[in-house]
C-alpha cells in the first residue's frame, strides 16, 4: 500500500475517531456551553426559591449567605466554562495544524500551474465545451431521467454545440441503458444482432432475473428454450460452460449466490462497445482520452520542470516534447510513427520516409546525407545492397 | 509502474494535494471562527456578570433574574452557533473521509490489476475534472447573483451556504443551480470536489465582471482581511478606487469625496500615483459637465419621454469616454452626450485619454483577475483550470507528426464507395485530430516518440502506401460485401487513391 495514504489515513483516523465518539473539541466545547446553560438554569431556580423564601423569613443574615452562594456558584460555573472552551478551542486548532504538518505538508510537491508551460490558446473554451458536451453526451446520459429525448439533443446543441446527428445516437443508447438498469431487457434484447455475445449475456442476466424472484422452474424453462437455440445459431460453442454454473444453481441451491448488479453492468458495458461500433462513435470520448494521457504524462512533466528548474532553462518554446511517455495501448494506434533509424527522428511531412531498393526505410533527410545529395551510391544501413537517391521512392505509412 | 503506465497513488496525493488542503483550511477556518466566537462571548457574558453583581447587591429581585435571563438567552444563543460550527466540521470531515476512501480504491484496483476497474475510476476522475470545469466557469443566473448578497451578509460565513442548499427543500424558488455543481451531485462526486470554493468565487468574479457589483467583494475582503493584509495584497486598494471611480461617473461627489477620505487616503503610501489620478479625475469630470450647462440636467429631469433616447445617448456616450458598453446597470441616470462633448471640443486630448482609461470598462476585469488570483492562493487552489492544464499535457502526449493532416485522398466516380473510405476507413479516431481538439492543438508541442509504432505484414502498393496487407484483403471483401465494389479474389482497392492493384503488386517492406 502506498506510504502517504497510509500516513494520511492513520492520522486522519485519529481526528475521525474522536469525532464520532463525541470527543472532538469542537463537540467538547458544545457540550460544556450546554452544560454551562443548565447550571445556570438550576441557580435560577435557586435565587427563584431563595426570593420567594426570603419574602416570608426574618433570618435575613442567614438569607444574604445563601445569596452569596449563588452568587459564588455562578462565578464560579462561567470560570469553569471559559476555561473549558477555550482550552478545547486551542486543542482544536492543534489537531489541525499537526494534521496539516504530519501529512498535508508531506504530500504538497509541486502546484497543478507549474506543468501548464504551454497555454491553450485563448479561444480554447468553445472547444472544450464541445468536448465536454460530447463527454456527457457519451458516458452522463443515463444517469439523467429524460422524458423526451428531443429536449435532451436540443440542450446538448444549445449549450455544448454537440452535433444533434451524434446527440440523438447518444439519447437512444442512454435510453436502452437505463431500460436496462431498470431491469426492462426487451428494448436492448430486440437491439443486438443475433448469435452476438451480448444477446447470450442477456439471457444470462433474465435468467438471473427469475431466479431471483425465485421462480426456478422459469427460470429453468428459460434457459432451456432460450440458450440452446441460440447456441444453435452462434458459432461460441466456449460460451457453453458459462451456462453450467447458472444450470447448477438451479438444480442445487436455493440461496442466490450470483451478482446480478454485476452481470447487469456486464451487458451494459458490452451494449455500449456493440452500440459505439455499429453507430461508429468512437467507444471513449476524445476528452477523456486526452485528460487520460494528461493523467500519465503528468508525473514525467512533474519530473521535467524540477530537472530544469535546476539549470534555469525554459522549454515552453520547444516545438517537441523532450521526453517520451509511454502510452498503454487505447491511447495510441491512432496514427503510424516511423522513427528514421538512421537520424532516431520521427519522420514528417518536411522529413517522409522513403524506401530504398532493398525495402528498407529511411527519411528524406538521412537520404540526402547518405547520398551526398544525390550525387554518390550509397549502401543500405541495414543490408549490403547499394541504393542511389534516384533510385528511391517516397513512401507513406497508413493505419486501417 | 502499473500496466496503464499511470502514476502511483503517491503521485496522486500530490496531484490531488488540494482536495485534502482545502477541507483543512476550513476545518482551521472554522476553529477560528468558534475561538472568536467564544472570545466575544466570554467578553459579553463578563460585562453581564458584573451587572449582575452590582444589580444583586441592591436587592433588586425582579431585576437579578431579568440580568440573569439574559446571561442564559446569551448562552443558548452561542449554543445554537456552536452546533452548527460542529455540524459543518462534521461535514468537512465526512469530506475528508470520502477522498481518502477514493484514492483507496485506486490502491486496491491497482492491487488486483483491474484494467477495466482502473478505466472506470480514470472516467471518474474525469468527470470530477469536468465537474470543476463547470463549477468554476458556470453560467450564472441574475437571480444567484443577488442570491450572494444575501449569502455575503450572513453570518457566520460563507462556508455554510453548502448545508443550507442541502437542507433546503427542492420545492423552495431557488433559482437553477449550477451546472458544475448539478453534475457533480448527478455523478454522486459532489464530496470529492470543494464546489462550494469554486463558486464562491465565480459568484464574486461574475458579480464584478457581468453585474459591476462590489459587495460581495467587500465582505470577502472584510473576512479575509488579516490574510490579505500578511500578503500586502493591492485588492483592497483596487476595489476601493473602483468604488470611488463609479460614485464619480455617476456624479455623487458627495460619497466619492467620502470613499477618497475614509477608504483611499490610507494608501498615499503604496498607491500615490493611483490617488493623485482619482483626485484629478473628479475635477477632469467636474469640469466636463460644468461646461455641458443645461442640457444635462434637463435631460435627467424628464425622465419619461427619456426612455427612448436614452440608450443611444448612453452608448454613444460611453463608447467616446469609456471605450466600452456601458455598464449593465447603474441606478441613476448619466445625462451627458456624446454630442454635448463634442461641442465642447476637448483642448486636452492627452487629459482625456489618461482618465478614460480609468474609466474603463477592462479595469472590472482586471479586478477580477486581482481577486481571484487572492482567492485560489489562499486556498492553494490551481490559477488555471485543472481540466485545461490536462488537456494541454495531454494533447502534446498524444500529438504525432501526422496529426491534423488530412490525408491526401482520392476520388473515383463511386461517390457511396468514396464517402464509406473517406468517413470510415481513412478516418481517424484519434482524439487530437477529433473536431472538438484540432483547433486547439494546433500550437501545442508533438509528443517525442524513440520507437516506431507501425503495423504487422507492411506491404508497398506501387504508389507508394504502405499497408497491412491483411488489412487491405479484408477491406476488400468488407467492400464486396457493401456492394460498394466488385473485386476478384487478388484485388484490393487503395482507400487513399481509390485505385484497384494486384495482391501480386505487395512489395513485403522491412521498416525497422
Ligand atoms: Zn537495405
Ligand atoms: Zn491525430
Amino acid at each position: 500500500m502506498s506510504e502517504l495514504l497510509k500516513t494520511l489515513e492513520a492520522e486522519f483516523s485519529k481526528i475521525k475517531d474522536a469525532e464520532s465518539m463525541s470527543d472532538s473539541p469542537l463537540k467538547k466545547c458544545l457540550t460544556e456551553t450546554s452544560e454551562f446553560k443548565m447550571n445556570l438554569k438550576k441557580l435560577r431556580a435557586h435565587l427563584t426559591k431563595q426570593i420567594q423564601e426570603e419574602a416570608d423569613s426574618e433570618n435575613a443574615d442567614k438569607l444574604a449567605r445563601k445569596r452569596q452562594l449563588i452568587i459564588e456558584k455562578l462565578h464560579k460555573n462561567y470560570r469553569q466554562w471559559e476555561h473549558g472552551v477555550r482550552k478545547q478551542g486551542k486543542v482544536a486548532f492543534q489537531q489541525h495544524n499537526k494534521f496539516n504538518k504530519v501529512i498535508l505538508n508531506k504530500i504538497y510537491d509541486f502546484d497543478l500551474d507549474d506543468v501548464y508551460v504551454n497555454p491553450l490558446p485563448p479561444n480554447a473554451r468553445e472547444y472544450v465545451e464541445q468536448a465536454v458536451g460530447l463527454h456527457i453526451s457519451r458516458y452522463n446520459m443515463s444517469s439523467v431521467p429524460v422524458e423526451d429525448g428531443s429536449d435532451m439533443v436540443d440542450y446538448l446543441e444549445n449549450v455544448y454545440k454537440v452535433d444533434p446527428l451524434i446527440s440523438k445516437k447518444f439519447v437512444d443508447m442512454a435510453q436502452i441503458i437505463r431500460e436496462l438498469r431498470a431491469g426492462n431487457l426487451e428494448s436492448c434484447m430486440a437491439w443486438c444482432t443475433e448469435g452476438s455475445l451480448l444477446e447470450f449475456e442477456l439471457h444470462m442476466l433474465k435468467a438471473m432475473y427469475f431466479l431471483q424472484s425465485g421462480d426456478k422452474i422459469k427460470a429453468f424453462n428459460y434457459v432451456l428454450n432460450s440458450i440452446p437455440g441460440f447456441l444453435k445459431k452462434t458459432k461460441k460453442h466456449h460460451l457453453r460452460h458459462k451456462v453450467a454454473p447458472l444450470l447448477a444453481q438451479l438444480v442445487v441451491c436455493s440461496q442466490t449466490t450470483f451478482d446480478i448488479s454485476n452481470q447487469r453492468e456486464k451487458c451494459i458495458n458490452l451494449f455500449t462497445q456493440d452500440y459505439c461500433a455499429r453507430n461508429k462513435l468512437s467507444f471513449n470520448s476524445s476528452l477523456f482520452l486526452i485528460v487520460m494521457s494528461g493523467i500519465i504524462s503528468f508525473q514525467f512533466f512533474i519530473k521535467y520542470r524540477t530537472i530544469r528548474a535546476a539549470s534555469h532553462v525554459d522549454w515552453s518554446t520547444e516545438n517537441e516534447l523532450p521526453f517520451n511517455v509511454k502510452l498503454p495501448d487505447f491511447l495510441t494506434k491512432f496514427h503510424p510513427i516511423f522513427i528514421c533509424p538512421v537520424l532516431k527522428e520521427e519522420t514528417t511531412t518536411e522529413n517522409p520516409p522513403y524506401a530504398l531498393p532493398c525495402h528498407h526505410i529511411i527519411s528524406k533527410v538521412s537520404l540526402d546525407k547518405l547520398s551526398k545529395n544525390g550525387t554518390c551510391n550509397f549502401k543500405c544501413p541495414y543490408c549490403p545492397i547499394m541504393a542511389a537517391r534516384s533510385r528511391a521512392e517516397k513512401v507513406s505509412f497508413v493505419f486501417l | 509502474m502499473s500496466q496503464l503506465n499511470e502514476p502511483s497513488v503517491d503521485f496522486h496525493l500530490k496531484l490531488n494535494e488540494q482536495s485534502f488542503h482545502i477541507p483543512n483550511e476550513l476545518l482551521k477556518k472554522n476553529v477560528r471562527q468558534v475561538n472568536k466566537l467564544v472570545e466575544l462571548e466570554a467578553k459579553k457574558l463578563n460585562t453581564l456578570f458584573t451587572e449582575l453583581d452590582s444589580i444583586m447587591s441592591t436587592h433588586d429581585n425582579a431585576s437579578s433574574l431579568g440580568k440573569l435571563n439574559e446571561i442564559i438567552k446569551a448562552v443558548e444563543v452561542l449554543e445554537r452557533k456552536l452546533e452548527k460550527r460542529v455540524a459543518f466540521e462534521v461535514e468537512l470531515l465526512n469530506r475528508i473521509e470520502c477522498r481518502i476512501n477514493y484514492f483507496k480504491e485506486l490502491d486496491d484496483l491497482k492491487n488486483a490489476e483491474d484494467a477495466d476497474g482502473l478505466i472506470m475510476w480514470y472516467q471518474r476522475y474525469t468527470n470530477l475534472l469536468v465537474g470543476d470545469y463547470l463549477t468554476r466557469n458556470g453560467i450564472l443566473y441574475d437571480a444567484e447573483l443577488q442570491d450572494k448578497k444575501e449569502e455575503a451578509q450572513q453570518q457566520p460565513g460563507k462556508e455554510n451556504n453548502r448545508q443550507k442548499r442541502r437542507l433546503s427543500s427542492p420545492a423552495s424558488s431557488s433559482p437553477p443551480p449550477n451546472s458544475g455543481v448539478q453534475f457533480l451531485k448527478q455523478q454522486n462526486l459532489e464530496n470529492l470536489l470543494d464546489y462550494d470554493i469554486l463558486l464562491t468565487a465565480n459568484k464574486i468574479s461574475k458579480s464584478l465582471t457581468n453585474k459591476h457589483a462590489l459587495s460581495p467583494l467587500f465582505s470577502w475582503i472584510k473576512e479575509n482581511h488579516s490574510y490579505l493584509e500578511s500578503k500586502s495584497s493591492n485588492l483592497e486598494f483596487e476595489t476601493r478606487f473602483q468604488e470611488y471611480i463609479e460614485l464619480v461617473k455617476v456624479q455623487d461627489y458627495k460619497n466619492a469625496i467620502k470613499c477618497f477620505q475614509t477608504h483611499l487616503v490610507k494608501f498615499s503610501d503604496s498607491n500615490f500615483e493611483e490617488l493623485k489620478l482619482a483626485s484629478g479625475l473628479l475635477v477632469f469630470i467636474k469640469n466636463c459637465l460644468l461646461t455641458i450647462p443645461k442640457k444635462a440636467k434637463m435631460d435627467a429631469s424628464t425622465q419619461g419621454d427619456k426612455e427612448v433616447s436614452k440608450p443611444r445617448t448612453r452608448e454613444g456616450f460611453f463608447s467616446f469616454f469609456f471605450k466600452h458598453q456601458p455598464p449593465r446597470s447603474s441606478g441613476s441616470s448619466f445625462a451627458v452626450t456624446l454630442e454635448d462633448l463634442k461641442k465642447k471640443e476637448f483642448s486636452n486630448n492627452v487629459e482625456l485619454d489618461r482618465y478614460s482609461r480609468v474609466l474603463d470598462d477592462s479595469r472590472w476585469t482586471s479586478l477580477k483577475d486581482i481577486f481571484l488570483y487572492e482567492y485560489f492562493s489562499m486556498y492553494g487552489i490551481s490559477h488555471h483550470d485543472p481540466l485545461l492544464i490536462y488537456l494541454s499535457l495531454g494533447i502534446s502526449t498524444l500529438k504525432t507528426k501526422a496529426c491534423l493532416q488530412h490525408p491526401n485522398t482520392e476520388n473515383s466516380d463511386n461517390l457511396q464507395m468514396d464517402l464509406f473510405l473517406n468517413k470510415e476507413v481513412v478516418h481517424t479516431s484519434c482524439p487530437v485530430c477529433s473536431d472538438e481538439f484540432s483547433p486547439i492543438a494546433r500550437d501545442l508541442p508533438f509528443s517525442h516518440h524513440i520507437q516506431s509504432s507501425l503495423f504487422e505484414n507492411p506491404v508497398m502498393l506501387p504508389n507508394g502506401n504502405i499497408y497491412d496487407s491483411r488489412k487491405l484483403k479484408a477491406l476488400a471483401s468488407t467492400l464486396n460485401d457493401k456492394n460498394l465494389c466488385q473485386l476478384n479474389e487478388n484485388q484490393i482497392m487503395d482507400p487513399i487513391d481509390k485505385k484497384i492493384y494486384a495482391c501480386s503488386d505487395f512489395i513485403t517492406m522491412y521498416p525497422t
